[in-house]
């Protein structure tokens, strides 16, 4: 009698192949972008479908001292199909007019920037505000986004979530290496100065958050902030705004103020000082309006040292990587994404009341040069 | 911006670390448990794991052994998630089980074959890797 394991495998490879069929029948009608996502899932499904052919052609898939490998196997390539089916499949089925311009949009800004790499698709599928998915090739966006500038410089800061993962040796691990040696250091001060064994453990507690996705939030919004310029600042205030408490963090994202005085370490490293000042000032307002006062512990929590410390090491990551700033994208004529979106913001700052005017033909404008039709 | 793209980053990071300690341990298992005979074909495939498992080992006995020791870069290799279910696992047995992984990392390192002591081990960094990926993947997808 066939083992569970073989009988799981075999309905694995039945669901791959429904998947591999849906995505053949997409061929015909997608445009360019949208059908290289599809050849690439196309790719890695048949090579997933391949090593479950492997498997159940093993001989020692039911020894007892090989099963439970074999069954870890079974879990990452039924991770993959279910992955690929809820977001590949999903966007090229739809492929709306909606999720062609974003993707086109995106693909643009990543030319503008000096991301090299292929664009991720993008759809305007989101339940969840925006969405990186790193290992599908994807951006997740609000369903509204096709029609909405405001917010498109967040679409820099989940682009960069594939900078620091595709790019981790150069990006992520010498943050890690400056977080980890920030705290060892507060930890040996801290037991030279007697601390209690309490004071300790927050400081524990605090290395803990950073090195565990704090790191990743703050620096996705320095290299944004590096491409997108004051914009990125302000779209991150006006989202704090809605969002609420300033203050409040959780496991995976660091308090928007915190964010906020990261965004313009960036901001005055790249020479943006006085928008920097302008951005602060806002943020002083917002403060007054919200009811939330910052607790205890929270300039040990947010070392502003430390924030000053990841910006240089972000900015200088993004110099070597040969992306453009802000500065290098207004020289060039064809960056013509990053201009709008800071038109969009000057435009809204300047009068909020005649904004939604600017927004729509400023839209149009976008879509006749990205998805003429 | 939202948690997802922060979970997916980790599932990532996590999967892959699973995967290719799992995909060694397997191919060394064959060998060493099972006494496969090496065809010449499978020769560099068994020196691959060997060569992966050794680097990968190398790297999570650092992160697991004495915290106060100074970070490096290698042990990032290691995603935080599967190092911190490790620590909650192996509480009482950590200081047994980095000596074993030593030994085993040891044992790589010379060519020598690798026994059940050293497998169970490896299977002990095999499961908490899997469960974090899974346990990741299922954040993702909120299933």
């Amino acid at each position: 009698m066939p083992s569970l394991l073989h009988n799981l495998l075999l309905d694995l490879k039945r669901r791959g192949h429904c998947v591999l069929n849906e995505l053949a029948v997409l061929e015909k009608g997608l445009p360019a972008n949208f059908n290289a996502h599809r050849a690439g899932v196309v790719q890695r499904l048949t090579r997933a479908l391949a090593l479950v052919d492997d498997l159940l052609a093993d001989p020692d898939l039911a020894d007892p001292m090989l099963e439970p490998n074999f069954f870890m196997d079974f879990k990452r390539l039924s991770e993959l199909i279910l992955n690929v089916e809820d977001s590949s499949l999903l966007i090229l089925k739809r492929c709306s007019q909606e999720d062609r311009f974003l993707s086109a949009l995106l693909q643009q800004i990543c030319c503008e920037v000096g991301y090299k790499e292929p664009a991720p698709l993008c759809g305007a599928l989101s339940f969840q505000y925006f969405q990186a998915l790193m290992g599908m090739d994807i951006i997740m966006t609000p369903q509204t986004q096709a029609s909405e500038l405001l917010a498109l410089p967040d679409l820099y800061h989940e682009l960069a979530h594939f900078v620091l993962f595709r790019r981790r040796t150069e990006f992520e691990v010498p943050l890690l290496g400056l977080i980890h040696k920030f705290f060892a250091d507060a930890i040996r001060k801290g037991k030279q100065q007697g601390l209690p064994e309490a004071s300790l453990e927050i400081i524990e507690e605090n290395h803990g958050l950073w090195t565990g996705s704090w790191h990743v939030e703050f620096a996705c919004d320095m290299v944004a902030a590096y491409w997108c310029g004051p914009a990125y600042g302000l779209a991150n205030l006006r989202l704090s705004a809605t969002r609420g408490d300033p203050y409040q963090d959780g496991s995976t994202h660091p308090a928007d103020d915190a964010r906020r005085a990261g965004i313009e370490c960036i901001l005055k490293l790249a020479g943006e000082s006085q928008a920097s000042d302008e951005i602060d000032g806002m943020w002083h307002d917002l403060k007054r309006l919200s009811p939330s006062a910052q607790p205890a512990g929270y300039s040990k929590r947010y070392s502003m040292r430390l924030l000053e410390q990841l910006a240089k090491c972000v900015y200088d990551a993004c110099v070597k990587a040969g992306f453009r700033g802000l500065a290098a994208q207004r020289q060039s004529e064809n960056a013509f994404v990053s201009r709008t979106v800071s038109d969009a913001w000057k435009a809204f700052q300047h009068d909020a009341g005649a904004f939604p005017t600017f927004e729509s033909s400023a839209i149009e404008r976008l879509k006749s040069q990205l998805v003429p039709s | 911006m939202s948690d997802l793209s922060i979970i997916a980053h980790d599932y990532e990071l996590n999967a892959e670390f699973a995967r290719k300690f799992n995909d060694a341990v397997l191919n060394l298992k064959r060998l060493y448990l099972l006494r496969r005979a090496i065809t010449p074909d499978a020769h560099a495939e068994i020196e691959k794991s060997r060569s992966e498992l050794q680097h990968l080992l190398e790297s999570l006995v650092l992160a697991l052994q004495d915290e106060d020791k100074s970070w490096t870069a290698d042990q990032a290799q290691v995603p935080a998630d599967v190092l911190d279910r490790l620590h909650k696992r192996l509480k009482g047995e950590l200081s047994e089980t980095i000596l074993e992984l030593r030994r085993v990392t040891d044992s790589l390192a010379k060519g020598a074959a690798l026994d059940e002591t050293a497998f169970a081990a490896l299977d002990r960094v095999c499961e908490a890797a899997d469960a974090t990926a899974s346990a990741a993947f299922r954040r993702l997808r909120r299933i």
